[in-house]
């Protein structure tokens, strides 16, 4: 009787232990492709970036969070701004961007494929607006280079890199939305 | 020791192990583990009150008794675009302006908002249209002051709902005499 109560006691060590283990989670593998880089959270902190290839990961005690690093492509059409001298300007602009941090990206916005298309779409207005059409007729690529240094300033603290910027479309004079008596307040 | 008391001894601990493990077994079979990374946090509900926020950290979670809103608190930018208004002295006028949003508080931010970002861009969209409204706005009317004006509005509104924005850029702001040259379906108005 004693005998099979002490097998007992160690079958419910046996099982508690087996318990107790499971805290350590599930070990898995993940995957990353060439094109993918990922953090490992242990405990919910950072402890490493990782590149492609495969990952042992405890599932429950760890998380690989991982994201796409090739180009990004930004094209915008057909954008009206106010420009400084009260005439409005028509613009069009596409731009490619690249994950260069990916543990920058990841805390830059909750999905940080859209950071690139604010910065750029943010940037631009705010450069054309504080130009006046004079000068956009006279240097077009002072505002390319002006709206591109901007960005690229915002997009490098977030963990990106303008790989190009372009401003196909420009034309100035459309005065629909001219005001008639004061100027724009930059 | 003598064998009897071994025995004894035996005889106590094993069923009190063997019930333990049984509940142990029990409890772990109907649990699952959750990873908060430190970009965000867990709100706990028990029995449908809120009873907690989760730092970051991995958590057993028992989903017969608990639920855990997962919220994200890594900032959102936002752009809204020739977002027309109507000043104090009745001038039309547009205004572009961009910014971040995060949530300022986890635990009322998941119990005011189904979308954190979508109705806090509503409120805070209404909040740039109130506060412009009462605004009269002369020729040296500065950006950084307009920027520090619509921050605190918007902020103010947000606050309530567990939400918070970054200092506003104002990217473009225009007003007109009114009625001549503007009307709001003479430009499009681009909400990003």
């Amino acid at each position: 009787m004693t005998a099979l109560l002490v097998l007992l006691a160690l079958f419910a060590l046996f099982s508690f232990g087996v318990s107790r283990l499971a805290r350590l989670g599930t070990l898995t593998t993940v995957s990353l492709l060439p094109h993918q880089r990922g953090v490992l959270f242990r405990q919910g902190k950072p402890i490493r970036d990782v590149g492609p290839g495969k990952h042992r990961v405890w599932a429950g005690r760890e998380l690989l969070v991982h994201g796409d690093v090739r180009p990004i492509s930004v094209n915008y059409e057909n954008q009206v701004v106010a420009l400084a001298d009260g005439t409005a300007a028509l613009y069009g602009f596409s731009a490619s961007v690249q994950v260069r941090d990916i543990r920058k990206a990841i805390y830059s916005a909750r999905d940080y494929t859209q950071v690139p298309a604010a910065v750029l779409l943010r940037s631009a207005r705010r450069q054309f607006h504080v130009s006046s059409s004079s000068s956009l007729k006279i240097d077009k690529e002072a505002i390319t280079n002006r709206i591109s240094q901007q960005a690229k300033a915002k997009l490098d603290a977030a963990g990106f890199d303008l790989l190009s910027f372009r401003l196909p479309q420009l034309t100035l004079g459309t005065l629909q939305q001219r005001p008639a008596e004061q100027p724009p307040r930059p | 020791m003598t064998p009897e008391t071994l025995n004894a001894a035996a005889s106590i601990i094993a069923p009190l192990l063997i019930v333990l493990a049984v509940v142990v077994s029990r409890r772990a079979r109907f649990r699952k583990r959750i990873v908060i990374t430190d970009f965000r946090r867990g709100v706990r509900f028990v029995g449908g009150v809120c009873t907690g926020v989760l730092e970051a950290g991995n958590y057993g979670v028992d989903p017969r008794k608990e639920q855990i809103n997962i919220v994200d608190m890594r900032p959102q930018p936002i752009l809204m675009e020739r977002l027309g208004f109507q000043d104090a002295l009745q001038r039309q006028g547009l205004i572009s302006l961009g910014t971040e949003l995060f949530v300022r508080d986890p635990k009322l931010a998941a119990g005011a908002l189904r979308d954190e970002v979508k109705d806090a861009y509503i409120l805070a969209r209404d909040a740039v249209r109130t506060a412009m409204s009462t605004q009269i706005f002369a020729d040296s009317t500065d950006a950084a002051g307009l920027s520090q004006t619509l921050t605190t509005a918007i902020r103010a509104v947000l606050l309530k709902v567990g939400m918070d924005i970054s200092d506003i850029e104002v990217t473009e702001f225009w007003t007109s005499a009114p009625s001549k040259q503007y009307s709001p379906d003479s430009v499009s108005t681009v909400v990003q």
